[in-house]
């Protein structure tokens, strides 16, 4: 003879027993990946924006720039020239081409060039999700200016180029 | 009899799962709502405006900071090594933000609010 009653709390207690199990796993995985996970804030395409101003104000405030006062060979020359600190996670890329070619063209620029194809890397396919956090800020830009080069005056372009890398925290 | 039995115990069955499912998925929503809502990520907010105000603002600015804002009650807001960092509603831990600006900058303590001086 079947014990109705006996039968419907064993199936009770085997349901109760599967549920705390169930729910102990899911606490243990929100409980680790709330250690694990915290939301990222990505600044860095408005820094590259920020740098960029900084570094035209710096090195052209009134849309002229004079190629004797710059340091055309530096690879320091953000810090050294427009005495911005802190800068280990930028490439900076100037270019400055005068439109009749009197004046040759320069680049200057400083920090590591690979945060370049590091960014090309991005606009392939296969860059997906989470690995998103990883993408350098960027920004470039064109402007007309007059170089200013032993006493020779030429409009051109100033074309910038600004790559910021994630902080490393 | 049996089957009818069956079906009932079956559905029953079924519906709690159901329920089941309803609250973990409540819960889920509930805990992805707090970690972005989280202390961490209000430091990370505070942390990261201040940097970019930092960085573009002229020399002589001064920026005032409540203590008591929309996103908590700052304890604690510091500048060290080129880096700003803000702990709030009693967090300790912060991981701070860098910036990069070419003047001079220093926080200031007020009773009810942070002044930062950018010289």
């Amino acid at each position: 003879m079947k014990n109705k009653r006996a039968s419907a709390t064993g199936e009770w207690m085997t349901m109760l027993y599967a549920f705390v199990i169930i729910f102990l796993i899911f606490f243990i995985i929100f409980g680790i990946s709330a250690f694990a996970y915290s939301p990222y804030i990505d600044v860095r395409d408005i820094e590259s924006i920020v740098l960029m101003k900084k570094t035209i104000n710096c090195l052209s405030p009134n849309g002229e720039l004079f190629l004797d006062n710059v340091p055309l060979d530096s690879k320091n020359f953000i810090e050294e020239y427009c005495k911005i600190k802190n800068v280990g996670r930028f490439y900076i890329e100037v270019e400055l081409e005068s439109d009749s070619g009197k004046i040759e063209k320069h680049t200057i620029y400083q920090g590591d060039s690979d945060l370049t194809w590091v960014k090309n890397t991005f606009n392939t396919k296969w860059v997906k999700d989470d690995i998103w956090t990883y993408r350098p800020g960027f920004y470039e830009d064109e402007f007309d200016i007059y170089l200013i080069k032993n006493n020779l005056r030429e409009k051109g372009s100033f074309k910038i180029k600004v790559l910021i890398n994630p902080e490393s925290n | 009899m049996k089957n009818k039995n069956a079906k009932t115990s079956l559905l029953r069955v079924i519906i709690i799962y159901l329920i089941i499912i309803g609250i973990l998925f409540i819960i889920f929503l509930f805990a992805i709502n707090n970690l972005y809502k989280s202390k961490d990520v209000k430091q990370q907010v505070i942390e990261k405006q201040l940097a970019l105000l930092i960085d573009s603002a002229l020399p002589n600015t001064e920026l005032i900071v409540n203590k008591q804002n929309r996103y908590g009650f700052i304890n604690n807001l510091t500048i060290t090594d080129e880096m700003i960092f803000s702990h709030v509603d009693g967090n300790r831990y912060s991981a701070g933000y860098p910036y990069f600006s070419e003047c001079s900058v220093s926080v200031l303590e007020e009773e009810n609010e942070y002044i930062i001086e950018i010289k």
